[in-house]
């Protein structure tokens, strides 16, 4: 999996495309969330419209990230889940814990100021 | 008269290492396109066949590189079986305790039998503690509409 990061004002963009599927992503993701975590960056949204496919290691590393924010007091939200991981996370209700938004542009105004 | 029905199989063993997992999908995904099923039983069938390998390597073989993962796709055209097989241990599957009750959500994992359940027609699991696990699979195939769909 590879990460790509934007930031627009306060919020946090990562680009995830690839396969999101074992420990090299997790310690990645994670490594990558700490970093900006500990950098005051507390608001972030999670592209995932470049990200093919996920299984559910992936699944437990998404998690893991969403838990890191939420504790640290942030905000973690979701846009451009393509069909086959949306189908996925609606079976396992994940559907209910993940924000999610259809464009970047529509989850962004969600973060507020 | 009776009509004979014709089955075709795929087979592959690899290492028990997540890196062959794209290859997995990448057949998973042709043998899909070759039976013209719709999008939904095509996304059923790539998901299963990856959480049913991830199982099979981390769970199963214990990402022991020296022990083979083996996956058998036979289909008629009306249905799909699909056979992971791993040289683990062992495991039972009736105590994977449901993901999606309140104080299971949150949990990083124990995810992918459910994901097996949810997307495929049947699964079972046959367990030789001696050989290793095999989980057995079947979709029953609904044809994608003519022209394309989504």
């Amino acid at each position: 999996m590879n990460i790509e990061r934007r930031d627009i004002r306060d919020v946090t963009i990562l680009v995830l495309s690839g396969k999101l599927m074992g420990s090299e992503d997790a310690a990645h993701f994670q490594n990558l969330i700490k970093e900006l975590l500990s950098g005051g960056r507390k608001k972030i949204l999670l592209n995932l419209g470049n990200l093919s496919w996920i299984n559910s290691t992936g699944l437990g590393i998404l998690i893991s990230g969403y838990s890191s924010v939420k504790n640290a007091g942030g905000v973690m939200k979701l846009t451009n889940v393509a069909e086959r991981i949306q189908a996925v996370f609606l079976i396992t209700k994940l559907s209910t814990v993940f924000e999610t938004y259809q464009t970047e542009d529509e989850a962004l105004v969600t973060f507020g100021g | 008269m009776a009509k004979t029905v014709h089955w075709e199989t795929v087979e592959l063993a690899f290492p028990s290492s997540l890196e062959y997992l794209p290859l997995v999908n990448a057949v998973a995904e042709e043998v899909a396109d070759r039976l013209g099923v719709e999008r939904e039983t095509r996304d059923a069938i790539d998901s299963s066949v990856i959480e049913a390998c991830t199982n099979a390597i981390e769970h199963g073989n214990k990402k022991d590189r020296t022990k083979e993962v083996r996956i058998r796709f036979r289909t008629n055209g009306r249905t799909i079986e699909i056979e992971v097989s791993d040289q683990g241990e062992g495991f039972d599957p009736a105590a994977v305790k449901d993901p999606r009750r309140p104080e299971n959500l949150m949990r990083e994992r124990g995810r992918g039998i459910f994901i097996l359940r949810a997307f495929m027609d049947e699964v079972q699991f046959r367990v030789e503690p001696s050989r290793g696990t095999t989980v057995r699979l079947v979709k029953r195939l609904a044809k994608a509409a003519s022209g394309g769909g989504a």
